[in-house]
């Protein structure tokens, strides 16, 4: 009986995980873009750090196209664009 | 064997060239802004393929694994908690291993089932179970190392051990806490470091943006995840490394050298018996290296080699390629928690004689329910029934 007790409710979690499929992989940048993003295309941007969940640092400009594109922060047309914005 | 075989033929199947391919050109093709930007990287995490074969993993394979540990060590349990009574050395390992299998496989469901849930039950459930499932990872390993050497002391020090027989069972429970202790401050880390969060560490949008396409960006924000946080650049370079380094070493490892260092002198002290029942011993021990070595050594070398290429530029296809084979070889490990109550209790002659009582007695008992349930009508079928138990009532007058 006790077995049941805790059976039930480990099975109904499983259960429960199998219809709540949302999984969430780390996105993160691996890699820079070789290619400069021109200042017109660019809508946003956000920081990559190795301080969270990615292993490289990494700044992301989302694009007037929807995209982001993962630029090596060191680099000196991803510093100016930062400045500009 | 046969699982293995298709658990490790699958991917393969994901990972070939030409699949690879035709899911570039198609990529390619939808691509609008294709010339604007020539080589541009974005950022990745599992491809839809992937995640769904990580999914099926964890929902089928693991919840496989989680339902089997959980039965197996609870009868190890019960069996202990009830009908063992005289306890040596070897039981209160065997004891403290199932609770710490028991643990890992309750904390298992709970993580998969916060991870597809963006952890909405808060920080604390992401510290706590992430803590819980590694103090047992690191206790369930090391206990069999002490098993290990409990049986080295017993079998190839038998005389020197003998002396210290009246206090084997002090010693056990020293060694035991000693464990425990050691694998809450290898998890130590975990308690601490790890934290749920969601989005960026800084980010800004320009408000026309909302106009636009938003679902790149809004993939990149709107997840949330339990894994270390930390506020320097060094304790982050020094920590992602030392943690599972440390898994590696002590959680694999130091097991492994003690083990082999036991089993091989214990093996060796066999071989020189002359005992009718060596064969067997033999086979076990055998068994429960084999066993050890191929359900921990594939993910402790996808790990190190995940840990030396860690902060290293890497193709999407080969980050993906190192998770999925990360997450296949730890459901590989996983799988040794639910193996151990058949390797290391089921495996020995008293213990068997043990749950056969229980089951003998839990049969007893379903047969007197079942019996108060017959008696309320008088027919022959009942009477027939209740001549037929009679046979059985040597072994279930202690439980009336």
């Amino acid at each position: 009986e006790t077995m049941a007790q805790i059976a039930v409710p480990l099975l109904l979690v499983l259960l429960v995980g199998f219809f709540c499929q949302d999984a969430a992989a780390f996105r993160c940048c691996r890699r820079y873009s070789k290619r400069e993003v021109s200042f017109t295309h660019i809508r946003g941007y956000a920081i990559q750090t190795i301080k969270r969940n990615c292993n490289i640092d990494a700044v992301i400009f989302y694009t007037s196209s929807g995209r982001c594109v993962c630029a090596d922060p060191s680099q000196a047309w991803v510093i100016r664009i930062l400045k500009c914005i | 064997m046969y699982v293995y075989i298709c658990l490790i033929v699958l991917p393969y199947i994901f990972l070939s060239p030409d699949y690879r391919d035709l899911k570039m050109n198609s990529s390619l093709n939808n691509d609008s802004d294709q010339d604007i930007y020539g080589d541009i990287e974005e950022p990745c995490g599992m491809e839809q393929m992937f995640e769904r074969f990580g999914q099926f993993l964890q929902i089928y394979v693991h919840s496989v694994i989680c339902i089997v540990g959980f039965i197996g060590n609870t009868l190890v349990i019960v069996t202990y908690a009830f009908y063992k009574r005289t306890k040596s050395m070897t039981d209160v390992y065997l004891l403290n291993m199932a609770i710490a299998d028991i643990l890992f496989v309750v904390a298992l469901p709970m993580i998969i089932f916060s991870e597809q849930n963006g952890w909405a039950l808060g920080n604390w459930s992401c510290k706590l179970l992430r803590g819980i499932y590694s103090i047992n990872l690191y206790s369930g390993i090391l206990l069999l190392a002490c098993i290990s050497l409990d049986r080295y002391l017993a079998i190839v020090q038998a005389r020197r051990s003998f002396r210290f027989r009246s206090q084997a069972l002090v010693y056990s429970y020293v060694s035991c806490a000693v464990v425990w202790l050691l694998a809450l401050a290898l998890a130590l880390p975990t308690f601490i470091f790890y934290q749920r969060y969601g989005g960026m560490e800084e980010s800004f949008r320009f408000s026309n943006y909302y106009d636009d396409n938003v679902s790149a960006a809004a993939l990149l924000e709107e997840e949330y995840v339990c894994f270390f946080r930390f506020e320097e650049n060094d304790t982050a370079r020094q920590m992602k490394v030392l943690v599972p380094s440390s898994q590696v070493a002590v959680g694999f490892c130091l097991p492994l050298l003690i083990m082999a260092f036991c089993y091989s002198s214990v093996l060796v002290t066999l071989l020189r018996a002359k005992n009718f029942q060596r064969h067997k011993a033999v086979r076990v021990v055998l068994t429960v290296v084999l066993v050890f070595i191929t359900c921990h050594l594939p993910y402790n070398a996808t790990l190190l080699y995940d840990i030396v290429h860690m902060f290293h530029l890497k193709d999407c296809a080969e980050e993906e390629r190192t998770q999925l084979v990360l997450v296949l070889t730890e459901s590989l490990a996983y799988l040794h928690c639910c193996l151990n109550p058949l390797l290391y209790a089921f495996v020995g002659v008293k213990f068997r004689n043990h749950f056969r009582k229980i089951l003998q007695d839990a049969w007893c008992l379903g047969k007197k329910y079942m019996g108060a349930r017959h008696m309320s009508r008088p027919t022959s079928d009942a009477y027939l029934s209740s001549r037929r138990s009679e046979g059985s009532a040597s072994f279930c007058h202690f439980v009336s």
